[in-house]
C-alpha cells in the first residue's frame, strides 16, 4: 500500500491550512495511509483524503510504498490533482514486464531460509521530482518535459520489450519501426539548437537504451538469448510475486493478532460489545484460499518474519506507536470532551462515511472486532491451509505450499511442526529454482551487473547450499560490484571456506575479501592458510607479500 | 530563417548546395558550374586564386597551386602518406612546428585548414551570390573513414573560414541521405563512394518515418580517381623513358601536363573505348630538341593498369557487409557516389559483386553536397517535410592503452551515436596510486599503432597490490561526436575526466615518449575471462621476471649455466608475449608454467645470493 509523506524540503509556508490541518500534515509520515492518519487524528477519512488530494495538487506530498502499515491494504484514495501517474500496479499493466533487477541490493538470506524478496514490478507512483519540469532555460515545452522525464526515469525498470512498446512476440519490422519512431522522438538532433540543459543527457540516454534495445532484438542470435534470460526472470518474478501476496495476506493475520494485543493493552476494560455491526475500521477477514488475490504483489523486504519470532522490529514499534496514540487519544477525549455516553450509537456506514462518529465507541467497537475477526481466522481455516498446502506440494505446486503453510503458521504461530514444515517446503522451492537463478545469474554477469548477479548467485545458494560454487561466484560479483557489501562478501565467502576448509581458493577468496576491506590481519591469516595449501600460487604470494 | 548550406569538400572537386522549400538544390557558380575544383594557388603577385581559376594556370604555375588537400588534412608530417605526396605532388609539403605538415606557396607555409579553409570560403561566396543573403552556417561532409584528427581540422577550416560548421557527416551517409529523401521507401541500401582521393562503403536503413540508420561504415582513404590516374601516369612515363631515356616525373611542368593528360584520358575512356594521349612538347632532349609524347591507351588496357585497385574496393565491401551481419541478397539498393563511379569496370565490379545492378538517377558529384544540405535543413528547420534524423556511427574503434602497449576497446567501429560505454579496470602494479588513461582511436592491437585523442592522469588510488583497484572507464560520444572520456576510482569515487576537442598536434617521437611514460601509469584490463586472465597472470609473471633480469645476470655473470638460463628464460618470455598478442589462450595457459618456473629460478638465484 502506499502512503502520503511530505515532500523533503516542500515549502509549507506557502500553504494556507488550518492548524489541524497542520496536525495532520505532521502525521503523514510514508507510513500511514490515509485510513490510519484519519484514525490516528480523530478526522473524518475524507477530509484526511481531501486534505491529501489538496497536498498532492500543490506537489508538497510524496507517495511512498508504506513499510509498515496499520492499514488494511485498501488503496489510498486518489487525490484529486490532474498529475499524470503511472499505473499503480504493474500486475495489471498488459505486456508487462518493467525490470527491477537494475540496482536491487542483493541480499544474504538467512541461512537455509527462503527469503524471497519481492522485485517491486510497480513504479514509484512519482517518478521523479515533479522540480525537474521546471528547469530554466531549457527550450521545451511541459509535454515534451514530461515525455522526455518519464522515458527516462523508466528505463531502468523497462525490459528491451517494454522500452520499444512491443509486444514479445512483435516481429522484425514492428520492432524496427518502433525504434525508427522511437529515435525520432528522442534522439537529441530532433531538438538541434534548442536549449536542452540536462534533457539533453537525459535524451541521449534514452536514445542509448533504445539502440541497444534495437541492437538486441534486431538479430536473431541475440533476441533468442536475451528472450531466454526474460523467460527465467518472468519464472522468477512470478514466484516472487506469488510469494509476496502470501506473504501479505499472512502478514494481514499476524496484524489482526497484533491489533487485538494493542487494542488489549490500552484498553485492557473494554468489555465485547454484543453488537453484530461492522466496525467501521475492523477489517474483514479476507478469505485466504489459494489462488490469492495478488494485492500487493511486492512487499518490500523488511516485513515481520513469517516464522513466529519475538523479532519484528517494525511490527512492535509501530504497535508501540498505535498503542500510544490510542492511549493519549482516549485521554483527550475523556479529559477534553468530557467523556461522551459509551452507548452513543454507531453510524451503520462504514469507513469513508461521513457521519459524525462517537470516538469512544468507535475504538471499543474496533477492539472488539479485531478480536473476533482474529477468532474466526482460526480454527477451522488453519485446517484447510495444512491441506491446502499438502494438495499443493503433491501437484509441485511449491509456491501455492509454502503460502498455505504462511497462512497456517500465522494462524498458530505456537505450532513449531508447522514452522519447520514451511521450511522444508521453503527450501524444496529453492532448490526447485535455484537452476533458474544460476542463469539469470550468468546472464547478469555477462551484462557486467554485479549487484544483480551476486543476488542472483545468492539466491542460488538457498537452493544449493552445499555447492561452494554459488558462494564463490556470489563473492566475486560482490567484489566486482560497484558498491561492494563487503560484510555479506566476507559471510559468504566465510561459508565457502567452511564447506571447504582444505581449499587454497577458497581461503584466498575470504582473504581477499578481508584485504578489500581493510582487515590486513585476518587477510594474512587465510591467505597463510592458502599459501600453505597451495605453496605454488603466485596470486596469493603476491597478495601476501604486499600484507607483510 | 538564415540559410544553412551544405559542402561537400572533395579531394579534387568540391560541391555546394542549399534546401529550399523543401527541395534540395545544387548552386552553380558564377562560371556556371556546379562543381568547384578543390584547388588553391597563388600568383606571382601574391594574389589568391580558388576554383577554376586556379586550375586554368596550374600548368604553368604548378609548384604554387594545391590540390587534393584534403589528402594531407589531419596527417603528421612523418606519416607514411605525406611522404608519398610529398614524392608526387609538384607543390612543395613543410613539415610544421608541431608535427604537422604545412604547404609552402610563394615563401609562405599555410596549415593544411588554411588551404581548406579557401575553398570553404569559396562555396560560401558561391551560395551568398546566389541567395542573396549572408550564409555563417554549414554542413560539411568527410569521408567516413576520417578520423578524428581530420575531423577536427575540417571543423577549424570552416572557422577559419567564417563558418560556423554545426555538423560534420560522412560522404557516403549524406549520399544516402539524398537518395532516399522524399522517396517514402523502406530498405537496406548501400552506398558505394569511390570519388577523386577517397573511397568509402556504408550501409543504411532507411525508414519510411525519415530515420536514415548507418548499420556500418568503412573506406581507404587512400584510393581514389588520383590512384588511377597515377597508373596511367606510370604508364605514360615508363613509355616514354624507354622510348627517350628521360623520366619525366623530373620536370615539374612535364607532371602537371601528364596529371591532366592521365586524368582526361581516364574520364575519356568511361565513353569511348580508345583515345590518345597527345602531349606535344612536353620537354627538351639533351640535345635541346622538342620531344612529344603520343600514345593510344585502350578501355581494356586501363582497366588491366587498375584492375587491383578496383579489386580492393569489392573486399572492402565484403567487410563491410560482413560488419553490418547482412549477406549481398539483404541489401536492396545499391547507391554509386563519385566520379569513378563512371568507370564501366568499377559499375561492372559492383553489380558483380552484390549480384545487382546500381540504381539510376543519382548524380555521382552532386549528391553529396545536397545529401548534406538536407542533413543541414533536418537540423534547423522544424517544417513537417524536413522532419527527419540521422543515426550515424562512429567510424573507429575508441579505446585505451593497457599494460603491455594493448589497445583495449571500449566503443566498437560502428556504434551508433550517442553512445555511453564502461569497463572496468585494475593497476597492474603493487601500491600502484596513479593511472595514466591514454585516449587513442584505431583498429590496431598495438596501442601505438593507433591515433592519440588525449591522455589525462587519475591519481590518490589507495595503495594496494596489484589488480585490486578497480578503476572505471566510460567513454561517451555525443550527439555532436564529441568525445569524452572519465575515469573513476571505483572505491574512493574520484573522478578525472577529459573532452577529446581538438588535433593533438604531436609528432611520433612526442606520442611514442608518452607511450613509454605511461607505461609507469598503466592500468590492466579486468579479467573477465579465463583466457582474459591467463593474459593477466603472463603479464603479472613477466613484469617479475623483467624486474629480475638485472640481479640474476649480476649474480651468474661469466657463468656459462648463467647466460644459458637467462637465454632460455628471455625465449620463455618472448614466446608468452607473443602468445599474449595472438590471444592465444590455450597455449599461454601452457605457456604461463614455464614462466612460473622461471620466475620461481631466478627468486631462488636472487635469493641464494642475498
Amino acid at each position: 500500500m502506499r502512503a502520503p509523506r511530505l515532500m523533503q524540503g516542500a515549502k509549507l509556508t506557502e500553504l494556507s491550512l488550518t492548524p489541524f490541518e497542520g496536525f495532520i500534515l505532521s502525521r503523514l509520515d510514508g507510513s500511514l495511509g490515509v485510513d490510519d492518519v484519519a484514525e490516528l487524528t480523530g478526522a473524518e477519512v475524507s477530509a484526511v483524503a481531501e486534505l491529501v488530494a489538496r497536498l498532492d495538487a500543490a506537489g508538497v506530498i510524496e507517495w511512498v510504498r508504506a513499510t509498515s502499515s496499520i492499514a488494511t491494504g485498501r488503496p489510498p484514495p486518489t487525490p484529486a490533482s490532474g498529475e499524470q501517474r503511472p499505473p499503480s500496479d504493474a500486475t495489471k499493466r498488459p505486456g508487462r514486464g518493467p525490470s527491477d533487477k537494475v540496482g536491487r541490493p542483493a541480499r544474504t538470506p538467512a541461512r537455509g531460509v527462503v527469503r524471497t524478496i519481492p522485485a517491486p514490478p510497480d513504479e514509484p507512483r512519482r517518478l521523479y521530482d515533479p522540480v525537474e519540469l521546471d528547469e530554466p532555460g531549457v527550450d521545451l515545452d511541459e509535454d515534451r518535459r514530461r515525455e522526455i522525464l518519464d522515458a527516462y526515469y523508466r528505463l531502468e525498470r523497462s525490459n528491451h520489450y517494454v522500452l520499444l512498446g512491443v509486444p514479445r512476440d512483435a516481429d522484425k519490422k514492428e520492432i524496427r519501426e518502433a525504434y525508427f519512431r522511437l529515435s525520432k522522438q528522442f534522439h537529441p538532433d530532433t531538438l538541434f539548437g534548442k536549449r536542452l540543459g540536462t534533457y539533453q543527457q537525459k535524451m541521449e540516454a534514452v536514445f542509448r537504451r533504445l539502440t541497444d534495445a534495437y541492437d538486441v532484438l534486431g538479430k536473431n542470435k541475440t533476441r533468442r538469448m536475451y528472450d531466454d534470460y526474460l523467460q527465467t526472470r518472468d519464472e522468477v518474478e512470478a514466484v516472487d510475486s506469488g510469494l509476496a501476496a502470501g506473504e501479505a495476506q499472512a502478514t494481514e493475520v499476524e496484524r489482526t493478532s497484533q491489533r487485538v494485543a494493542a487494542a488489549a493493552l490500552v484498553e485492557p476494560t473494554v468489555a465485547p460489545e454484543p453488537s453484530p455491526a461492522p466496525s467501521p475500521r475492523a477489517p474483514p477477514p479476507r478469505a485466504p484460499s489459494p489462488p490469492p488475490p495478488p494485492p500487493e504483489p511486492a512487499r518490500p523486504a523488511r516485513e515481520p518474519s513469517p516464522v513466529a519470532g519475538p523479532r519484528p522490529a517494525l511490527g512492535e514499534d509501530e504497535r508501540r506507536v498505535l498503542a500510544r496514540e490510542l492511549l493519549s487519544r482516549r485521554l483527550r477525549g475523556a479529559t477534553g470532551q468530557g467523556g461522551r455516553p459509551p452507548s452513543t450509537p454507531r453510524p451503520a456506514q462504514p469507513s469513508s462515511a461521513p457521519a459524525p462518529v462517537d470516538r469512544e465507541a468507535l475504538l471499543r467497537g474496533l477492539a472488539t472486532s479485531l478480536k473476533q475477526a482474529a477468532h474466526t481466522t482460526g480454527g477451522g481455516k488453519l485446517e484447510r491451509h495444512l491441506t491446502d498446502a499438502a494438495t499443493a506440494e503433491q501437484a509441485d505446486d511449491l509456491v501455492s505450499a509454502v503460502n498455505a503453510l504462511r497462512l497456517a503458521a500465522a494462524l498458530a504461530p505456537e505450532r513449531d511442526d508447522i514452522a519447520r514444515d514451511l521450511e522444508r517446503v521453503r527450501h524444496l522451492l529453492a532448490k526447485k529454482m535455484a537452476g533458474t537463478y544460476e542463469k539469470q545469474a550468468v546472464y547478469e554477469e555477462e551484462l557486467g551487473e554485479w549487484e544483480a548477479a551476486a543476488r542472483s548467485w545468492s539466491r542460488v545458494i538457498e537452493g544449493r547450499p552445499a555447492q561452494v560454487r554459488g558462494y564463490v561466484r556470489a563473492v566475486e560479483a560482490l567484489l566486482r560490484a560497484k558498491a561492494a557489501d563487503l560484510k555479506q562478501a566476507k559471510e559468504l565467502a566465510a561459508r565457502a571456506v567452511e564447506l571447504k576448509p582444505d581449499d587454497a581458493k577458497t581461503r584466498a577468496l575470504l582473504g581477499r575479501v578481508y584485504s578489500a576491506a581493510g582487515m590486513r590481519a585476518n587477510a594474512r591469516r587465510e591467505l597463510e592458510a592458502a599459501a600453505k595449501l597451495d605453496p605454488e600460487d603466485d596470486f596469493v604470494k603476491n597478495l601476501l607479500r604486499e600484507l607483510k | 530563417m538564415e540559410k544553412v548550406i551544405g559542402i561537400d569538400l572533395g579531394t579534387f572537386n568540391s560541391c555546394v548546395a542549399v534546401v529550399e522549400g523543401g527541395t534540395p538544390v545544387v548552386i552553380a557558380n558564377r562560371g556556371g558550374y556546379k562543381v568547384t575544383p578543390s584547388m588553391v594557388a597563388v600568383t606571382e603577385a601574391g594574389k589568391r586564386l580558388v576554383g577554376h581559376i586556379a586550375k586554368r594556370q596550374a600548368v604553368t604555375n604548378a609548384e604554387n597551386t594545391v590540390y587534393a588537400a584534403k589528402r594531407l588534412i589531419g596527417r603528421k608530417f612523418d606519416s607514411p602518406q605525406v611522404k608519398q605526396a610529398m614524392a608526387t605532388c609538384p607543390f612543395r609539403i613543410v613539415e610544421g612546428p608541431h608535427g604537422d605538415c604545412r604547404i609552402s606557396l610563394r615563401e609562405k607555409a599555410y596549415s593544411i585548414p588554411e588551404v581548406s579553409a579557401m575553398i570553404l570560403q569559396e562555396m560560401k561566396m558561391i551560395a551568398e551570390d546566389y541567395l542573396g543573403q549572408e550564409v555563417s552556417k554549414a554542413v560539411v561532409t568527410v569521408p567516413a573513414y576520417f578520423n578524428d584528427g581530420q575531423r577536427q581540422a575540417t571543423k577549424d577550416a570552416g572557422t577559419i573560414a567564417g563558418l560556423d560548421v554545426i555538423r560534420i557527416i560522412n560522404e557516403p551517409t549524406a549520399a544516402a541521405l539524398a537518395y532516399g529523401f522524399g522517396k517514402n521507401i523502406d530498405r537496406t541500401v548501400a552506398v558505394y563512394d569511390l570519388g577523386g582521393g577517397t573511397f568509402d562503403i556504408s550501409i543504411l536503413e532507411i525508414s519510411s518515418s525519415g530515420v536514415f540508420k548507418v548499420i556500418s561504415t568503412a573506406g581507404d582513404t587512400f584510393l581514389g580517381g588520383e590512384d588511377f590516374d597515377q597508373r596511367i601516369i606510370d604508364w605514360l612515363v615508363q613509355g616514354f623513358q624507354e622510348e627517350h631515356g628521360i623520366d619525366l616525373r623530373q620536370d615539374r611542368m612535364a607532371l602537371q601536363r601528364l596529371k591532366d593528360a592521365a586524368e582526361k584520358a581516364k574520364c575519356e575512356l568511361s565513353a569511348v573505348v580508345e583515345t590518345e594521349v597527345n602531349l606535344p612538347f612536353i620537354i627538351s632532349s639533351a640535345r635541346n630538341e622538342a620531344l612529344h609524347l603520343q600514345r593510344v591507351l585502350t578501355r581494356a588496357q586501363l582497366e588491366d593498369l587498375t584492375e587491383d585497385l578496383v579489386e580492393r574496393t569489392v573486399q572492402i565491401c565484403e567487410m563491410t557487409l560482413d560488419e553490418a551481419g547482412l549477406d549481398k541478397d539483404e541489401v536492396e539498393d545499391i547507391v554509386l557516389v563519385g566520379g569513378m563511379t563512371r568507370m564501366p569496370a568499377v559499375q561492372r565490379a559492383v553489380s558483380q559483386f552484390f549480384e545487382r545492378e546500381p540504381t539510376k538517377g543519382v548524380h555521382p558529384d552532386e549528391v553529396v553536397a545536397l545529401g548534406a544540405s538536407i542533413q543541414a535543413a533536418a537540423l534547423v528547420d522544424d517544417s513537417p517535410e524536413m522532419d527527419m534524423v540521422l543515426l550515424d556511427v562512429t567510424p573507429h574503434t575508441l579505446g585505451i592503452m593497457v599494460v603491455g602497449g594493448y589497445f583495449e576497446e571500449l566503443i566498437p567501429q560502428n556504434t551508433t551515436v550517442p553512445t555511453a560505454k564502461t569497463k572496468p579496470f585494475t593497476t597492474v602494479r603493487d601500491n600502484q596510486t596513479a593511472v595514466k588513461i591514454l585516449v587513442l582511436q584505431g583498429e590496431s592491437r598495438r596501442a601505438e599503432e593507433n591515433e592519440l585523442l588525449g591522455e589525462f592522469v587519475l591519481t590518490g588510488l589507495r595503495r594496494a597490490p596489484a589488480g585490486e583497484v578497480t578503476i572505471d572507464v566510460t567513454f561517451e560520444i555525443n550527439a555532436d561526436g564529441i568525445v569524452s572520456v572519465h575515469a573513476r576510482d571505483v572505491e574512493t569515487g574520484k573522478e578525472q575526466s577529459i573532452t577529446v576537442t581538438a588535433t593533438s598536434g604531436l609528432t611520433q617521437d612526442e606520442i611514442d615518449g608518452m607511450m613509454n611514460d605511461a607505461q609507469d601509469y598503466a592500468v590492466a584490463r579486468r579479467a573477465d575471462e579465463a583466457s582474459e586472465g591467463a593474459k593477466q597472470q603472463a603479464e603479472t609473471l613477466i613484469a617479475e621476471i623483467e624486474k629480475l633480469f638485472p640481479e640474476v645476470e649480476a649474480v651468474v655473470a661469466g657463468s656459462d649455466f648463467g647466460r644459458d638460463a637467462i637465454e632460455k628464460a628471455r625465449v620463455v618470455v618472448d614466446r608468452a608475449r607473443a602468445l599474449m598478442e595472438r590471444n592465444d589462450a590455450a597455449a599461454l595457459k601452457e605457456q604461463i608454467e614455464a614462466l612460473a618456473r622461471t620466475q620461481r629460478m631466478f627468486k631462488g638465484v636472487v635469493g641464494k645470493s642475498a
